[in-house]
C-alpha cells in the first residue's frame, strides 16, 4: 500500500521534502509508519497523525492511497 | 467633516462588523513576542476592551522579538546585569565607562566578583570594587552626558609576578563575570505595565486592562469572565492543554499560536469546544525548551492570530483550522480540523461504543 506523508510543525523530517509517498505492507498501522520513518517510541508519542483533520491513534489502520499529516505543535511564543 | 479612524477597515468588515469589533472584549494571555503584536493589532483595530495578562519582566533578550518594548523599558538593574554582564562590553580602559558600569550595578544583588573565571581577574575586580565603594556618594542619574567619575585611581591589572592566593589560570575576557542573583521584584518593572501604557497610547478608545498575573486554573474564570474571545500568546505547551480544558468547560472560543525557529503555527477553536486542542494535538504535551526563533515568526504568527480574531469578532464565525507557515522555506499548510469522538476533553463517544479504527 502507498501512503503520502506530509509534515507540519517542528518535527524531525527523514527527508527534505514537505511530503512524500511511501510504500508500506498492506494493512499497516500508524505505529508501523512511525517505525518505517525511523521515529523512536519516545518521538512517536509526541507526533500527531491527522487523516482529513481527524487524529489517528498508533493502532489505527492506514488506507491505501490516502494522504496523512504528521504534526507536532510549536511551543514557543 | 470628521475623519473616520476605521474607514479602511469598514470597507472590509462593514459598519456592523466594525461595530461588533468595537463592542468586543478580548483576553490576551501573555505579553511576550506573540502578545505584543496581537494586542497592538487588536487595539489599533478598535477592539473595545482588551484584557492582557503576564507576570514577567522585560529582559534584554526579549527585544529582538517583542515589538512593544524597547531599550528605554529595561530597568537600570537589568541593563547593568545583562547589558554590561559581558566583560567584552565594558571597555574598562575608560574611567567613565567603569563609573557607569559600577554605579548602575545593584550591589546588594549583583556580585561581579564570583563570576570571574580567572583569579587574577577576580582580584582585579575586588580592587575595583573597593575603589568604587569609596565613591559611593557619586551618583549618575543619566541626566547628564558627562559620565566621568570623580578622580579615581584604577589599579593596573596584576601581572604574573603578583602573589596569587589561588592557582592562576589564563586571563580571558570572554567570560560573563557578573553573577546575577535573584533581584528584588519590587524594583523591577512588570512587562504588563509598560505594555498597557503603550497600548493605551495607540488607541485611547480601547479599554486596556493589564493583569500582572500568570493565568491558572484558579484565576481563569474571573479573568475570562465577560470576554468574547481568548488568544493564547504563551510559550508553554502544557499550559495550552489546561487552557483548552478550561475553554471547553466554559464554552469560550480561543486561538492558539506557537512558533519554533522560522515556523508559525495557529489553530482556532470555537466556543462549541468541538473540535478542541486535544482533538488535534493529543492530551500529552511536554514542556519544550525555549526554541530558536526567527523574529519574523512570532510576528507572522501573531498577525495571523489577530486576523482570525478580528474576522471572528466582526462576523461571529470561527473556523477550526490548523495553519502553519514557514517563511524561511516558503511552505504553508492548512488543515481543517475535525472533532475526535474519542477525545477525553470534548469527546462525544459514549462508553461501550469502542474507538475508531
Amino acid at each position: 500500500m502507498k501512503v503520502t506523508v506530509e509534515f507540519m510543525g517542528p518535527i524531525r523530517r527523514p527527508w527534505p521534502e514537505q511530503s512524500k509517498e511511501i510504500e508500506l505492507p498492506d494493512g499497516s498501522k500508524v505505529s508501523a509508519l512511525f517505525s518505517e520513518l525511523g521515529f523512536t517510541e519516545v518521538e512517536s508519542r509526541s507526533i500527531n497523525v491527522l487523516r482529513d483533520g481527524l487524529r489517528l491513534r498508533p493502532f489505527s489502520h492506514l488506507i491505501d492511497g490516502e494522504r496523512i499529516v504528521l504534526m507536532v505543535p510549536a511551543g514557543g511564543g | 467633516m470628521s475623519i473616520d479612524r476605521y474607514a479602511r477597515q469598514r470597507r472590509l468588515f462593514g459598519d456592523e462588523g466594525q461595530s461588533r469589533i468595537m463592542r468586543s472584549s478580548v483576553l490576551v494571555i501573555g505579553a511576550g513576542a506573540l502578545g505584543s503584536t496581537v494586542s497592538s493589532l487588536l487595539v489599533r483595530a478598535g477592539v473595545g476592551r482588551l484584557r492582557i495578562c503576564d507576570d514577567d519582566v522585560i529582559s534584554l533578550h526579549n527585544l529582538p522579538r517583542q515589538l512593544l518594548y524597547d531599550e528605554d523599558d529595561l530597568s537600570d538593574e537589568i541593563k547593568a546585569s545583562e547589558w554590561f554582564s559581558d566583560w567584552r562590553n565594558i571597555g574598562i580602559e575608560e574611567e567613565g565607562d567603569i563609573g557607569i558600569f559600577f554605579n548602575r550595578l545593584d550591589w546588594e544583588n549583583d556580585c561581579p566578583v564570583h563570576g570571574a573565571q580567572s583569579c587574577k581577574l577576580r582580584r582585579y575586580i575586588r580592587k575595583l570594587t573597593e575603589i568604587i565603594d569609596e565613591h559611593k556618594e557619586w551618583t549618575w542619574d543619566g541626566s547628564s552626558s558627562d559620565t566621568t567619575l570623580p578622580a579615581m585611581q584604577i589599579p593596573p591589572e596584576p601581572d604574573e609576578s603578583d602573589e596569587l592566593d589561588e592557582q592562576p589560570d589564563e586571563l580571558t575576557y570572554s567570560y560573563h563575570w557578573v553573577e546575577r542573583k535573584p533581584m528584588n521584584n519590587v524594583s523591577r518593572i512588570k512587562k504588563i505595565q509598560i505594555a498597557a501604557d503603550k497600548l493605551r497610547r495607540m488607541n485611547r478608545d480601547c479599554y486596556v486592562e493589564p493583569y500582572a498575573v500568570k493565568v491558572s486554573e484558579q484565576n481563569f474564570s474571573s479573568l475570562a469572565h465577560g470576554m468574547d474571545l481568548i488568544i493564547d500568546c504563551t510559550d508553554d505547551l502544557p499550559f495550552r492543554q489546561t487552557l483548552n480544558r478550561l475553554c471547553v468547560l466554559s464554552g469560550k472560543p480561543w486561538i492558539y499560536g506557537g512558533v519554533n525557529g522560522s515556523l508559525a503555527m495557529v489553530a482556532a477553536f470555537s466556543g462549541s469546544g468541538k473540535p478542541c486542542f486535544s482533538c488535534a494535538f493529543g492530551e500529552e504535551a511536554s514542556k519544550q525548551e525555549p526554541p530558536q526563533v526567527l523574529n519574523a515568526a512570532p510576528a507572522l504568527c501573531a498577525s495571523y492570530q489577530s486576523a482570525i480574531a478580528l474576522k471572528a469578532l466582526a462576523f461571529q464565525k470561527l473556523e477550526s483550522v490548523l495553519w502553519t507557515c514557514d517563511p524561511w522555506s516558503g511552505i504553508t499548510s492548512t488543515v481543517k480540523l475535525r472533532p475526535d469522538p474519542d477525545c477525553p476533553i470534548c469527546g462525544i463517544r459514549k462508553e461501550g461504543e469502542g474507538v475508531s479504527p
